[in-house]
């Protein structure tokens, strides 16, 4: 069973992974942790399903084979995106933006902890308490490794694509950050800010487009997590403990570092039902968190400030 | 870019209700070094930041070639032809310097921004071949290159350069007043603050000695070399001035 735990792993680090990259970006360049950034999900989960609502009397219900989803939630995601995205804007306009102004960093943190709050709440009300699901098909597991080589491995093809998913995104961002003047200018501005300025790098387009990134991949996050698990106003706030977790340990302000230390996460919380139980699932990626900063405490990829 | 850099009466500070600049006047005119002098704590530093928009302005104004800088944010000096290279702190040193050069280039046209470029990397060798190198793994004196290199992608009209020989050995700092003399033939002004007295006396054209934020002297570069009031407004740096 051991090759189950570690693919099931695997996509549950791709998804935390995910949300952390865009936790990890907004830290770099914005300088605080967004405690609102859990919730960035779920609004993305539940932005899909709303336009999924919308669009499914038109482009109807089928499956396009070998997925359980069909063109709607195709059509829906590029729609959940804008409205994440739009909601971090607005979210940072509003609260945020004010507050960095002039307010200390805990001031900051504590609105963001704050504006989570609402916005679950929000969600609550809007959709209500119980779970929804983006398809009631049922998501058939193809069989990738035999059972007699280490209890064999089987992943459902919408688990395969949150992998190859996230591999596409972290190698587009990679790319970004890498080639672009944007992303040149994000790994500047959260380098020196004062610096940036003098070089002439306007902070406010840039923070805004570090919104942009780090909101829709959040989106995409949670509607990658609403459709291998289910959409719950929950979903992101389960998911923040191990989004900050695998951000630190990849080391804070680290994209890449933080796509690692959510693999890391994901696998270690699977692997801990096996060996510690399911109910130690997050306390484990916790020790493992723990572990590695004590070996490296700026974490993976994590320079000293 | 061309336009000399005219301050007017500025002051400047910190803290509401704590000038460091005192209303000071000067003009950097277009192809001259001009340097500030002074005691530590004098204000020179402050005054360079002061018109780069680092530090509010409390009267006064900052205008370049004619154009009213003192109410154009930061990042917009650099278009308006103002280049500033702080003393510390000056290089993005997690990026390349290659990707130092970029950032600098942002705006202009693509082959516009090659050429720079390319233009910084051949006026400092030692930068060209160390294009895919973090610029936090340079030497001090390839770093100052670097920070002035990115200074001078856009042309600026006027340079600000604060204590680029800090740290550096002698020879370096030979080096780099050779470099700031030779920007300053290529067209733009140049306004330095600099510990070295010597050494900036060497380099400017003329020299301003800020003393508690106000001009206790102004005066042909040569003229101060040689002249021994200048010690007695250093205080503690009499030997160095004299």
């Amino acid at each position: 069973m051991i090759l189950q735990y570690l693919g099931d792993g695997l996509v549950q680090g791709a998804m935390i992974g995910l949300g952390a990259v865009g936790l990890t970006l907004t830290y770099a360049v914005l300088r605080f942790a967004n405690f609102a950034h859990g919730e960035l999900l779920t609004i993305g989960a539940y932005a899909a399903l709303s336009v999924l609502w919308l669009v499914v009397p038109w482009l109807g219900t089928a499956a396009l084979a070998p997925f359980s989803f069909g063109w709607a939630l195709i059509v829906a995601l590029p729609a959940a995106l804008a409205v994440t995205c739009a909601t971090a804007l607005l979210l940072d306009r509003l609260v945020l933006a004010r507050l960095r102004a002039g307010a200390a960093a805990m001031t900051v943190v504590i609105a963001s902890f704050g504006a989570a709050l609402v916005l679950r709440h929000l969600v609550v009300v809007l959709y209500g308490p119980q779970p929804d699901y983006y398809t009631r098909a049922i998501q058939v597991a193809l069989p990738l490794v035999p059972r007699e080589v280490l209890g064999g491995l089987r992943l459902a093809p919408e688990q395969i694509l949150v992998v190859l998913v996230t591999l596409g995104v972290a190698t587009a961002l990679h790319l970004v950050l890498t080639r672009t003047d944007t992303g040149r200018a994000m790994r500047a501005l959260a380098e020196n800010p004062q610096l940036a300025a003098i070089a002439g790098i306007d902070a406010r387009t840039v923070v805004r487009r570090v919104w942009l990134i780090g909101a829709g991949l959040a989106g995409l996050a949670g509607v990658l997590q609403g459709l291998t698990v289910q959409v719950r106003p929950q979903l992101g706030f389960d998911l923040l403990l191990p989004v900050f977790a695998a951000a630190i340990l990849g080391g804070i302000g680290s994209p890449p570092g933080a796509l690692a230390g959510g693999l890391i996460v994901g696998i270690a919380e699977s692997l801990a039902v096996p060996l510690a139980g399911a109910e130690y699932r997050q306390a484990v990626s916790f020790v493992v968190l723990i572990l590695v900063l004590l070996l490296r405490p700026h974490g993976l990829f994590g320079r000293a400030p | 870019m061309k336009g000399d850099l005219r301050v007017d009466g500025l002051v400047a500070g910190y803290e509401p209700g704590l000038d460091i600049v005192k209303g000071v006047t000067l003009a950097v005119a277009a192809g001259s070094v001009v340097t500030l002098l002074g005691p530590n704590g004098a204000g020179k530093s402050t005054l360079l930041k002061a018109i780069a928009g680092l530090v509010p302005v409390r009267a006064g104004g900052i205008a370049l070639g004619g154009r009213d800088l003192a109410t154009v944010p930061v990042h917009e000096r650099t278009t308006a032809g103002l280049a500033f290279v702080p003393q510390t702190e000056n290089v993005f040193a997690s990026l390349s310097v290659e990707e130092n050069l970029q950032i600098a280039a942002v705006g202009l046209p693509r082959a516009l921004r090659r050429a720079r470029i390319e233009a910084v990397t051949g006026r400092f060798p030692d930068l060209a071949a160390a294009r895919q190198k973090p610029a936090g793994r340079l030497s001090g004196g390839q770093r100052q290159m670097l920070a002035l290199g990115r200074a001078l992608i856009k042309a600026p009209a006027v340079l600000l350069v604060d204590e680029p020989t800090a740290g550096l050995s002698p020879r370096m700092v030979e080096g780099v007043g050779a470099i700031l003399r030779e920007i300053a033939a290529s067209g733009p002004g140049v306004l330095l603050v600099e510990q070295n007295v010597d050494a900036a006396l060497r380099i400017a054209d003329r020299a301003v000695v800020l003393v508690d934020g106000r001009i206790a002297r102004e005066a042909p570069a040569a003229e101060l070399r040689h002249d021994p009031g200048l010690a007695a407004l250093f205080l503690g740096q009499r030997d160095q001035a004299a």
